[in-house]
């Protein structure tokens, strides 16, 4: 059995690559969770994405950019995945190429990531709530309905319209540090 | 060739896709926009950001809910990333469970008061002298095991509680020392079965020559596996990220010049249903190879159960 902590030296390696993963985290999770809309699907490609990371850890050129890196590997584990369920109401793999082309640097994200919090603060209280009952206790549209008092489609519609809403915040508030 | 391109429409379809509720015409239709059109996959980014990156403040945002307390905002880490996110985990899991490093400005406001019931149920401060950790990873419940000694407060250390310290033994190959517990659930009282059970852990951490960047790190694990079984598991990276049932951690990375006292770091972890063993690792060690000149230290580490429950007002 393949014991890491009798290996010092191997250790030392993917100890690295992990503490990087972890520092650089948020940016490579919005990276596979925009690719990978599905919580379970995208936590799945995270902890795959870990695992790859941890292996290949010898093969990180300290001092370059992890966090692209990183996603590079997280993208192929979206396709991977996408592979492996096949499911019909999903993206192409061709469209999932092109976004992960597309993709916004790490250093972008982390300035959206700013803005965002800002944006958050500018929400009523009720939207706060469904988001975090949506985001952190990923609760299902039906009980966020039944805890906040709302129809399942009056939820979604107030989530999309929140979603809509801190996107031209961000997109206001990036503009403006330009 | 991609025409007609209705931003309304686009917009509605990228939502869909973010919440799940494509239909396969629909996945379809914005699958072709995206593979020909940048426009639409800007704007597809733009939404999907805030996907992305909305569920790491919200479970920031639902620890500040559920303390009442700031999560320690990190130091901005040099290079590309403004902030260093050091949410989760040095290994494995489900990840984003807490987050260090935000700075938000808003309190969760629940519509139904959530209740909270505390118990603590383990406290060390490392008064013992005779404290003897054996071997690195516990093999059985209720006691340290680890790279840790208990040792007197000194000059430039004031003790968080009581007269002793516990003191990381960091051996020359390894970046971080570790002291772990285990706790094993079935020894104590079962939640009531609406109640969302946590373990929350609170450890002051302390470095010897904030010069240096350090890492402190609280990582915890949920097993079904019983306490004596939890080793080998933990030991073998692939086997423990098939076997844990959730995995959190916590890293705080001290900025030099800036981390001149304790510094006290929380992690919290949901208990899955069928959890038998939690493991609680706390680490220290320095951020840069090289880096020898650094103690590091730790004190009243305190691991609470909580049980949360929402309660209509």
């Amino acid at each position: 059995m393949n014991n890491p902590e009798d290996d010092s030296e191997a250790r030392s390696a993917t100890e690295e690559v992990q503490l990087l993963f972890v520092r650089h985290e948020n940016s490579i999770r919005a990276f596979v969770r925009a690719l990978q809309p599905s919580l379970p699907d995208a936590d799945d490609v995270m902890q795959e994405t870990f695992l790859t990371v941890s292996r290949k850890a010898a093969t990180f050129e300290p001092g370059t950019n992890f966090a692209a890196w990183a996603c590079g590997i997280a993208r192929l584990k979206v396709l991977e995945n996408f592979r492996q369920k096949k499911r019909g109401n999903v993206l192409s793999e061709a469209a999932i190429s092109a976004l992960a082309e597309d993709a916004p640097s790490p250093q972008l994200l982390s300035e959206i990531q700013d803005a965002l919090e800002a944006c958050l603060g500018k929400l009523t209280p009720k939207i706060r709530d469904l988001l975090w009952r949506r985001y952190s206790r990923r609760q299902s549209s039906d009980e966020m309905a039944e805890a906040a008092g709302m129809t399942s489609t009056a939820v979604r519609v107030a989530l999309s319209k929140a979603r809509v809403a801190l996107r031209d915040c961000i997109n206001s508030q990036l503009q403006r540090v330009r | 060739m991609t025409d007609n391109i209705n931003n309304g429409e686009l917009d509605a379809l990228i939502d869909a896709c973010l919440d799940g509720r494509l239909s396969d015409a629909e996945a379809e239709r914005l699958s072709q926009w995206i593979e020909e059109s940048s426009e639409a996959r800007e704007r597809y980014w733009e939404l999907a950001s805030v996907h992305g990156l909305i569920e790491q403040s919200m479970q920031s945002a639902s620890v500040k809910a559920a303390t009442g307390e700031e999560m320690a905002r990190p130091p901005k880490a040099e290079g590309l990333f403004r902030w260093p996110r050091i949410n989760a985990v040095a290994a494995g899991m489900i990840f984003g469970i807490l987050s260090a490093s935000l700075g938000w400005a808003y309190a969760i406001p629940l519509v139904n008061q959530t209740r909270r019931e505390s118990t603590e149920i383990v406290f060390e401060d490392f008064e013992d002298p005779e404290m003897k950790l054996l071997g690195r990873f516990p093999t059985s419940a209720n006691r340290w095991f680890g790279r840790i000694l208990s040792v007197p407060g000194k000059d430039g250390i004031t003790t968080v509680s009581g007269t002793r310290v516990g003191q990381f033994n960091t051996w020359p190959k390894t970046k971080l020392a570790y002291a772990r517990y285990l706790i094993d659930l079935d020894e104590h009282p079962k939640p009531a079965e609406e109640h969302v059970r946590t373990v929350e852990v609170e450890a002051s951490f302390f470095t010897s020559n904030p010069q240096e960047p350090s890492v402190f790190q609280i990582r915890l694990g949920a097993f079904s596996q019983e306490p004596e079984a939890v080793r080998p598991i933990w030991n073998d990276h692939e086997t423990l990220f098939e076997t844990v049932l959730q995995h959190v951690g916590r890293n705080y990375i001290t900025e030099p010049g800036e981390q001149t006292g304790w510094h006290k770091l929380r992690a919290a972890i949901e208990i899955p249903t069928g959890t038998r063993s939690v493991v609680i690792s706390l680490g220290a060690g320095n951020d840069e190879p090289g880096a020898t000149t650094s103690e590091h230290f730790v004190d009243a580490v305190r691991v609470q159960l909580v049980d949360s429950f929402e309660q209509q007002d």
